[in-house]
């Protein structure tokens, strides 16, 4: 037999088990440690609570909200067109389906950022794409944008305006609800009319 | 072209001019290895000329191995690999089908339109002849639609389907091929020589 056939065969069969060993140290599917580590301290995972209420007002169509709370907590209170996915849901087929949805952004809240932080991670490592999380969940969402706090008269413009859009989005997102009634009663106010010193006298 | 044109590198414009530029390479490389002529292709059946299987197994294996390297190392990601969806019977029945024709014409698709490129009339009947095979397959193809539709895997792979490691099933297929080699050599060898 031609000594190139044997030589040949050998590198085949040689390369057939450099396949073993490689498979065998087979690296974790996924994220790895350093890539998690590195998207963990970069923050741009986050969106901020204006930057979602200004996307929501202006119905940009690639915001997806997503919340990771209980079904009784979304029940109560929800943003608008979130859809609801408990953290232990997140691993169903249905929901791997739903994470492919061309040209959506999916924003995670939940009332912090824990719970969507875990979804996030979890999202993340089952390789679902453009995941967001709402900075401060729902708690800094309802501090900042459905009661935002008058700024102090010293604050600079920036912070005036961003004030003004909170203003308008709280209006916007609780349908402008009306000012409480002050418990302080209205002064009643009586008119006196004058009494008339005296008749009419003589004429001009 | 990957990775060029999914990345949006060049333009999905240009992916007629690679495929023509890419099809002149494979076919030189079909006609320059002695494939278009069809009793080079129809020894493997009669067992004077092995060429074919050698050149197109070990050309499957090489580029298996190569893969399942790059994936191995991280290079590419081959869960992004396309993998044909896999019909079992219909499969069966087409590659009878496709073996007869084979044997009988002497020619595959591809090595009929190399052997026309280079005037042989056998290829061009060939050629002309799978064109009227293709259009009949399509008018009647309503009435073999749902078998050939049926037994439907999905895109799987013949390691997925076994349940076991690729590099399992890759060790395996080297060994046939190689022992399919050597096995074809013998055969050739006590086989009458054909003068072509």
């Amino acid at each position: 037999m031609n000594k190139t056939y044997i030589i040949l065969a050998m590198i085949l069969i040689i390369l057939g088990l450099g396949m073993f060993v490689l498979e065998s140290k087979e690296q974790a599917t996924g994220l790895s440690p350093e890539e998690l580590l590195f998207d963990l301290n970069e923050n741009t995972r986050y969106i901020t609570a204006d930057e979602l209420a200004s996307r929501i007002i202006d119905g940009d169509p690639s915001v997806q909200l997503i919340d990771v709370r209980d079904p009784l907590a979304f029940r109560n209170f929800s943003l608008p067109g979130a859809k609801n996915l408990p953290l232990a849901n997140l691993c169903s087929e249905d929901v791997k389906t739903f994470f492919t949805i061309p040209g959506k952004d999916f924003i995670l809240y939940s009332n912090g950022d824990v719970e969507s932080n875990k979804a996030w991670v979890l999202s993340q490592r089952l390789g679902y794409k453009r995941l967001y999380i709402l900075k401060g969940g729902l708690n800094h969402w309802i501090a900042t944008i459905i009661k935002p706090i008058r700024p102090a008269e010293t604050e600079p413009r920036e912070v005036f305006d961003r004030y003004e859009f909170r203003l308008g989005a709280s209006q916007y997102f609780t349908g402008g609800e009306i000012a409480p009634a002050s418990n302080t009663p209205f002064e009643t106010i009586s008119i006196e009319r004058k009494k008339k010193k005296s008749a009419v006298e003589g004429g001009c | 072209m990957g990775p060029l044109i999914p990345l949006d590198i060049i333009d999905s414009s240009w992916n007629n001019v690679f495929a023509i530029l890419i099809g002149i390479l494979f076919g030189f490389i079909l006609e320059s290895s002695g494939f278009s002529s069809s009793r080079k292709l129809a020894g493997v059946f009669y067992g004077y000329d092995f060429t074919v299987l050698k050149v197109f197994f070990t050309a499957a294996i090489t580029a298996a191995i190569g893969i399942n390297y790059f994936h191995f190392l991280g290079w590419i990601d081959i869960s992004l690999i396309y993998v044909n969806p896999a019909y079992v019977l219909p499969t069966i029945v087409g590659g009878i089908i496709m073996g007869l024709g084979f044997i009988m014409g002497g020619y595959c698709p591809g090595t009929s339109f190399c052997g026309a490129a280079i005037g042989k009339i056998d290829a061009i009947v060939f050629s002309v002849a799978m064109g009227v095979g293709i259009f009949l397959f399509a008018q009647f193809y309503p009435l073999f639609e749902n078998f050939y539709n049926s037994t439907y895997l999905g895109n799987i792979t013949v390691n997925e389907a076994l349940g076991i490691p690729v590099s399992l099933f890759m060790i395996v297929l080297i060994v046939v091929a190689l022992a399919a080699f050597y096995v074809a050599d013998m055969v050739q060898k006590k086989v009458k020589k054909v003068d072509y």
